[in-house]
């Protein structure tokens, strides 16, 4: 169903939308940048969520939740961070510019890596969940920043854009196809963490056994 | 559960690095303005146009609708991209942790079988040998 949805998406901004009279062909990349970035925050957000919930209860569902959260939200930051330059290239003429958006996109994006590498290769022991945790926590709050940076401190990337009707379509359409396929890939990432830590706790078990 | 190496960590790993070093690589420096390839060269004057600059211009423009299709296909195809390697990776390490699962649950049962069969025969031994006693 989501592979149905994502080529929908794809004929939608293909297709269905009017071309744009300044932008043209490029910009089509809207209608996924825009919802990849959306998720990207959610997918932080609900790592921060989980990561709060993990250091007040120390469930560890919570944590592979939390895990899960942060690798999707990741997936789709690559999204937005690779489609962003190529956009800004062909509208702006440059691959990127340190402006307040962007770069506090860059940062956002780059905390969420660093937790990322410290789950994934700092091994899983409870001293680095609850240090990743807290980075988690700490690190959400910069959404807040790539949000208002726009309007904050005046930067270059559009903001409050009107859409004629037939691009909302598009918009909210491929909006809406990238939450099912972001649900799906938190929900397959999240119960492929239970199942390793179900592995690692009777492997545990066996070396206790002596097998 | 023992930490990963670092290298060979997944194809996510070199995506996520990727587009920040070209971005690092490419990027203008703070201030620098190029002149926008979406804006039209009404500066010129359209009555001072000669035939030779309506040509240059003409040419101009395909270029950029050319690049403007590029960058449109690289993108689309970024995020393809993107969302395959990411289920291809999550569906393989899915499929090596159930059967991880599932050879640790039979070695269990293997154990947990061998045990109770041990136990069951030396309740067997004492309870003759009680009845020998006896």
């Amino acid at each position: 169903m989501a592979a149905a949805g994502l080529f929908w998406a794809h004929w939608l901004a293909f297709v269905y939308v009017p071309m744009e009279g300044t932008m043209r062909a490029a910009q089509r990349i809207f209608y996924f940048h825009l919802p990849s970035a959306w998720l990207c925050y959610v997918g932080f957000l609900l790592c921060a969520g989980a990561s709060l919930l993990y250091l007040l209860k120390q469930q560890s569902r919570h944590d592979a939740l939390a895990l899960a959260a942060a690798e999707v939200g990741l997936a789709f930051g690559v999204i937005v961070l690779t489609t962003g330059p190529l956009w800004a290239r062909a509208a702006w003429g440059v691959w990127w510019r340190w402006e307040p958006r962007l770069t506090t996109m860059a940062v956002l994006f780059l905390i969420f890596a660093c937790y990322w590498l410290i789950r994934s290769f700092g091994g899983d022991s409870a001293p680095v969940r609850k240090f990743g945790a807290a980075l988690a926590v700490l690190g959400a709050p910069n959404i807040f920043f790539v949000h208002v940076a726009v309007t904050r401190w005046r930067g270059d990337h559009p903001n409050n854009i009107q859409l004629e009707p037939s691009m909302r379509v598009a918009l909210y359409s491929t909006l809406l196809v990238f939450m099912v396929v972001f649900g799906l890939l938190v929900r397959l990432r999240y119960r492929v963490h239970l199942e390793e830590r179900a592995a690692a706790a009777l492997s545990r078990r066996l070396s206790r056994l002596g097998a | 559960m023992s930490p990963r190496p670092l290298i060979g960590g997944g194809p996510l790993w070199a995506l996520a690095l990727a587009p920040l070093l070209a971005l690092t690589l490419l990027s203008a420096p703070a201030g620098a303005q190029e002149a926008t390839p979406a804006a039209p060269a009404a500066a010129q004057g359209a009555a001072a146009q000669t035939p030779a600059t309506a040509a240059a211009e003409a040419a101009r423009e395909a270029r950029l609708e050319e690049l403007r299709y590029q960058h449109m296909w690289v993108a689309f195809g970024a995020v393809w991209l993107v969302l395959f390697v990411f289920v291809r990776q999550t569906y393989a390490r899915s499929a090596a942790v159930s059967a991880r699962l599932d050879e640790l649950k039979g070695r269990l049962a293997l154990l947990e079988g061998r045990e109770g069969r041990e136990g069951r025969e030396g309740a067997g031994a004492n309870g003759g040998a009680r009845r020998e006693e006896g």
